[in-house]
Order: C-alpha cells, then structure tokens, then sequence
C-alpha cells in the first residue's frame, strides 16, 4: 500500500525542491514588491551597430525589425535619404544614419567586410515611429533589448570624441564591452533628417 | 473602377509612368530633331555630388511625341517598358516628408507594378518648366 507520508521517508521529494527554492533568497519573488519609489526608474531601449559605433533607441519607438527590403530610389533626395521601400502596400521612407550622423564610411566599410561577428554586409531595418514619421533606419546589426535606468540619460557625461552630429542628437551615453553605447534623442534626429 | 491607361518608360534609374493617351507615337531621337525637347532628368538627379548620370543614359534611347497643343514637343523617354492599365488599387501614397524630399515634376504617389515602384511623371508641371 501507498504510504501518503513518504514524502517524510529519507529519499527528497519535489517537496523539498520547492522549500528549498523559497529558502533561496536568490529566488525571492516578493523582491518585485520592493518600494519602486526607492528603485530607479528604467527605461527600455534598442541596441543597433552602425560601423564600430553603438546606439541605443527608445524600445517602444521601435514598430518592428525588418532584414534587407528591395529599396527604390527616391529621385532628387539627400544621400542619407536611401530611397523608399513598400511594406505591407505602405510606403515608408528609409534613411541611412550613418550618412545622416557622419559615421566615417570606410570605418563601416571595414566593418562590413570583416568576421560575420560584425553582423555582415545586409544590414536590417528598423522601422521607428515617432509622433510626425514612421521611418526605417537602416542599421548594421542589430543587438538586442536593454534597459537603462534614467540617470544614464545625462548630456553631461557624453564623452568628448563623439562625431560632432552624433553629439548633438545624444542624450546619454553607456560603457559597454570598452566601447560607447549612445542614446539618440530620436523625436529630434527624425525631425531633422525627415525635413527638407 | 476608374482605370488609366499608362506608358511606363525606364529613365536613368528611375521608373516613370504617363497617361498613353499624352504620346502620340514613340520616335527615335533622330526622328525628332528641331522639335523642342522636354527632359526630366535635370530633375530627377540626386542631389549634387551624390551620383553622375551613366554614360548610357546620356543619350535618351527613345522618346515620346506629345499630344499636346502647341508646337511638336517630344518627351525623353528613355527606355519604353511597356504600357499597363492600372487602377487605384495599384497606387501608393507617398508620406509627407518624403513629397517634400520629391522633385514636383512627379505626383505625390507611386505605383507599385509587378512589385517595383514606379513613379508617375507630372507633364503639366515638367512643361511649365520648360516653358518659363
């Protein structure tokens, strides 16, 4: 017969799992209830590659992330206006930041050509919207989701050998693996760069 | 549904399209010398210093007489892809910004034919170009 208590028997059960998981402190659920006043606010941010310089972008900017589209020649525009490409039947404008920015073009071209840990020559697009645009960006690679919290979006601690653009559209800037990752005031970039 | 029937032509980089009923006939460049010529490429280059135009496009392959009053007035055509029938279903409009980045000798639209973008030339503005 089945004894209804072997979990007392000297062999662990689940039981034990789960009394030795809550033990944990590691896995303190009720840490989430933490007074959020106290706690930093963050802010979720997108990390792209353009060349050998990193940026970041408001997350929730961000529509969707797009591989390589056919791009069509927009006759009379600027260089950092790449052309338009059609999604959905919508067209949409793409525009190059590395040209916009002065990202130093054999930098990227290097990059491009280099290990495939450089994300390769295709490049993706991110489709942003702002309150007057909805855009692609093209980038080189994408990197991923972050989250910063708002006392990295300082003006103050912007490293100095920032391009001259870059600098004016940077809001705050993060160390990451011995190099700059920087947060663009995107609002203020597309209003320029979407304006004749 | 309203249908136009349109002449699409390949102008340098770029695929325009025109009302068929505007071109009379598609002629050589020979065929129409001593006629006036109206070109949109000077408007349609990229922005100073970003491309020159081919040498291949340099000489317009073909071009178009118009079928307008006045005197003859031929159209740089280029190379003359075909004509289509195309309803509103296959035009797109174009965002705001990316109108005001366009040069005014095309709509504020494209169509979007066998999944390429083609751009529709305005006549009316190219011709008062050429004219004042």
């Amino acid at each position: 017969m089945a004894d209804d208590t072997h979990q007392s028997s000297e062999k662990p059960g689940f039981d034990d799992i789960f009394s030795d998981i809550a033990e944990d402190t590691s896995f303190a659920w009720d840490d989430e209830e933490l007074d959020t006043s106290q706690a930093e606010q963050l802010r979720q941010v997108v990390c792209f590659r353009i060349g050998a310089d990193i940026f970041a972008i408001p997350a929730d900017s961000v529509r969707e992330i797009l591989g390589d589209l056919e791009t069509t020649d927009l006759p009379g525009a600027p260089p950092h206006v790449e052309g338009i490409a059609v999604i959905r039947r919508q067209v949409v404008g793409l525009l190059s930041l590395r040209r916009f920015l002065g990202i130093d073009q054999a930098q990227a071209d290097e990059a491009d050509s280099g290990a495939p840990s450089q994300g390769g020559a295709s490049g993706r697009i991110l489709m942003v919207e702002s309150a007057h645009f909805t855009v692609g960006l093209k980038v080189d690679e994408v990197l991923g989701l972050d989250e910063w919290a708002e006392s990295l979006l300082n003006k103050e601690g912007l490293p100095s050998n920032l391009h001259a653009k870059t600098q004016h559209y940077a809001r705050g800037v993060r160390e990451q693996d011995d190099t700059f990752c920087v947060y663009l005031d995107l609002e203020s970039l597309l209003d320029d760069a979407a304006v004749r | 549904m309203i249908s136009v029937d349109a002449l699409l032509f390949r102008l340098g980089d770029h695929r325009l399209a025109i009302e068929l009923d505007l071109v009379s006939s598609v002629l050589d460049p020979e065929e129409a010398r001593g006629m006036n010529r109206l070109d949109p490429r000077p408007y349609l280059r990229p922005e100073l210093g970003r491309r020159a135009v081919p040498p291949e496009h340099r000489d317009p392959a073909r071009v178009g007489l118009l079928n307008i009053s006045g005197p003859p007035m031929v159209l740089v055509l280029g190379e003359v892809l075909g004509a289509e029938t195309v309803t509103r279903r296959d035009l797109l409009d174009l965002p705001g910004w990316l109108v005001d980045f366009a040069p005014k000798i095309l709509k504020p639209g494209c169509l979007l034919i066998d999944q390429k973008v083609v751009w529709i030339l305005d006549l009316d503005t190219l011709t008062k170009k050429f004219l004042f």
